[in-house]
């Protein structure tokens, strides 16, 4: 892709949060035409759809850490590129690879089966009890047979989401400790304990998120905050309890004073959040890297000669983990996958976040596309609508959506929203989009957060 | 008083340096699954996996750059890989960049490994990682080191035929996770401790 199609593309996604059609506008010149081959298209492309229909069912708004994420992609797109290199260089034409190494979910980290009868689930944990701590906890009540534990984490920053699963000897033995462990203390919190089953852990996750909603989650940290609620508050899927801390900790807080209640903030506040966060940087062109090799090649093997350097401007400036080029102007696929966009988004409307992610996907890849300028932009406009529209469903529903608190305050901070929006955009292709926390803004929420610590 | 240590660190330009290539060089496993599956295997007899990396730079216009090697269009990755159980961090960096870049005709480069860059940890045998282990875990999976290596005022790299070596402005690769994972793309801020000669 070209310099120049990068950073217009970043111009145009000014405000994500208040997409507007002229928004829709865009020149579609200079985007860079690469062409990749087919399979590394059909990878990139299935991978925001396929897993819908994959593991939806079992998964849903589970969000069960459903775990295929961009790093992944990236992976399984060098793995691919590596593998097409092999080939071509072999003779073979490269082509029909992909489904050997199309993105296998089993590796994900879903390989825990929520309804294995010996498991359990354990949440309220603060986010720094260990699995260490569990096994302790277990031998303590006498349940000596661990088979496995599985934190639930989050996935911006490996953050405990303080539940976890754990593998117990059998069902008996999961029964027992659910009963027995209710009345146990870990770090100062009461466990809340249930069988291993979807709902229990759509609850769980339920729950981390009320909590880390309610707290501001991985804020800056109010001084005084860290520390355990009290136990008696304690109630199943409730109380938003997990959440002792998890922004930068005011320094005189961890003393280990005994906790005010949590929510009350009543300690010395760090000062407005937005005081924390760096200048915003100047305006950033993504240069073209410096190639060695000369040739700017859309195809993988070109092999460097011996003292021949190739000019500035080689390769492709940005270069995504996930090629953006993927489309190189076929119009049809545009068109298929606008539709296959449109229909995923529809099926997700019980879940705004990932409908509106789905569609958001989309139009960033549409807009990547390349140089079908009018086709492409009739679809990106049936796309900017049909966002439109959802967005104006889910308003009419709930005004009062904590989920868009994130994207309120900072309005000035525009080149990090506006660098963070182009990223999410080509990072969400490869999320499963129909796992809810992938909501349409959270991520460049995070990000946010992030800048803050 | 004390006195802050300053990091110096000479900076050749581009041009100094001479690419060739040679036989392609593989990765081990043949996909994602692949790859997670024998971190597994050898997590339960080796222990953690260590891994370690080289931040080769050299300068253009006095602006350091990242040597890169690039697989296919959008890949890219430092050179490196896993240790040996056992093995010093500095000696195995230059066994593997040996392999890697090293010259066919025998002649050894002199790599110089003193200054760690950063450490990445990896909690599950899962793709994130972090610069930091998580609270919460006890056990990580993978330990990556990045390591700068200094390089000779010149030198021959001869690179195996399925990658191309490119050279990244840090610029490039400054908040750029999405472009080259956040490993890489947190080089600049990592590097912003030495103080570089360009020479």
């Amino acid at each position: 892709m070209s310099t120049s199609g990068v950073d217009l593309y970043t111009d145009v996604l000014d405000d994500p949060v208040d997409l507007e059609m002229e928004e829709v506008n865009i020149k579609l010149e200079n985007q860079g035409t690469v062409s990749v081959s087919e399979d590394l298209l059909d990878d990139v492309l299935t991978a925001p759809v396929v897993p819908i229909h994959n593991f939806k069912q079992e998964m849903d708004d589970l969000a069960l850490e459903a775990d295929n994420n961009n790093e992944e992609l990236g992976e399984s797109a060098r793995l691919k590129a590596e593998l097409l290199s092999k080939q071509t260089q072999e003779g073979i034409p490269a082509g029909k690879t992909s489904q050997s190494t199309s993105v296998d979910n089993s590796t994900l980290g879903i390989s825990f089966d929520p309804n294995k009868r010996n498991a359990i689930f354990i949440g309220n944990l603060t986010w720094w009890t260990t699995d260490v701590d569990l096994v302790q906890l277990l031998k303590e009540n006498e349940f000596q047979e661990v088979k496995a534990i599985k934190f639930f984490e989050n996935r911006a920053n490996g953050q405990s989401k303080g539940f976890a699963l754990i593998e117990l000897k059998n069902e008996e033995t999961a029964q027992e400790a659910v009963e027995k462990l209710k009345d146990c203390v870990i770090h100062g919190q009461i466990p809340v304990l249930a069988m291993a089953s979807k709902t229990s852990a759509h609850q769980f996750e339920q729950r981390s998120r009320e909590a880390s909603d309610s707290k501001g989650g991985r804020g800056p940290m109010k001084a005084g905050q860290n520390t355990m609620k009290k136990s008696t508050e304690v109630k199943a899927f409730s109380a938003p309890t997990m959440f002792p801390p998890a922004g930068p900790i005011g320094l005189q807080t961890y003393a280990g004073l005994p906790p005010p209640p949590v929510l009350s903030a009543t300690g010395p506040l760090i000062a407005d959040p937005s005081q924390l966060l760096p200048p915003i940087p100047p305006h950033h062109v993504p240069p073209p890297g410096l190639t060695l090799a000369g040739l700017p090649p859309p195809v993988p093997q070109v092999s460097l000669h011996a003292g021949v350097l190739g000019g500035l401007g080689g390769t492709k400036g940005l270069a995504p983990h996930v090629n953006p080029a993927f489309f190189s102007g076929a119009q049809p696929h545009v068109e298929m996958f606008s539709q296959s966009a449109i229909a995923v988004a529809e099926s997700n409307l019980g879940n705004y976040d990932s409908a509106i992610d789905t569609l958001r996907t989309a139009i960033s890849l549409v807009k990547q596309s390349g140089p079908d300028s009018n086709g492409n932009q009739l679809v990106i406009e049936s796309l900017y609508e049909r966002m439109k529209d959802i967005e104006k469903r889910y308003h009419s529903r709930s005004s009062s959506s904590s989920r868009h608190r994130g994207h309120r305050h900072d309005r000035d901070r525009d080149r990090e929203r506006k660098r963070d929006y182009e990223r999410d955009s080509r990072r969400d292709r490869s999320r499963s989009p129909e796992d809810p926390r992938h909501r349409s803004y959270s991520d460049r929420y995070r990000e946010k957060e992030r800048y803050r610590h | 008083m004390a006195r802050e240590r300053e990091c110096m660190v000479n900076l050749y330009p581009l041009a100094n340096y001479t690419f060739g290539t040679k036989d392609p060089l593989y990765e081990k496993d043949n996909s994602v699954s692949a790859r997670f599956q024998r971190m597994r295997d050898e997590y339960e007899k080796f222990g953690m996996r260590r891994t370690v990396e080289g931040v080769l730079l050299v300068h253009e216009h006095n602006l350091p750059h990242v040597l890169l090697l690039q697989i296919g269009t959008t890949f890219f990755k430092l050179p490196g890989g896993e240790l040996q159980p056992g093995e010093d961090d500095g000696d195995g960096l230059k066994r593997i960049l040996t392999e890697t870049l090293g010259r066919t005709d025998g002649v050894l480069t002199e790599w110089e490994t003193d200054d760690i860059v950063s450490n990445w940890w990896r909690p599950n045998f899962e793709s994130p990682q972090y610069p930091y282990i998580p609270a919460h875990c006890t056990k990580p999976k993978e330990h990556k080191r990045l390591i700068l290596v200094q390089l000779p005022e010149k030198a021959l790299f001869a690179v195996p035929r399925n990658y191309k070596l490119v050279a990244a402005p840090l610029f490039e690769l400054y908040d750029n996770a999405a472009g080259y994972g956040p490993v890489i793309a947190g080089l600049p801020l990592n590097l912003s401790r030495f103080t570089f000669i360009y020479i």
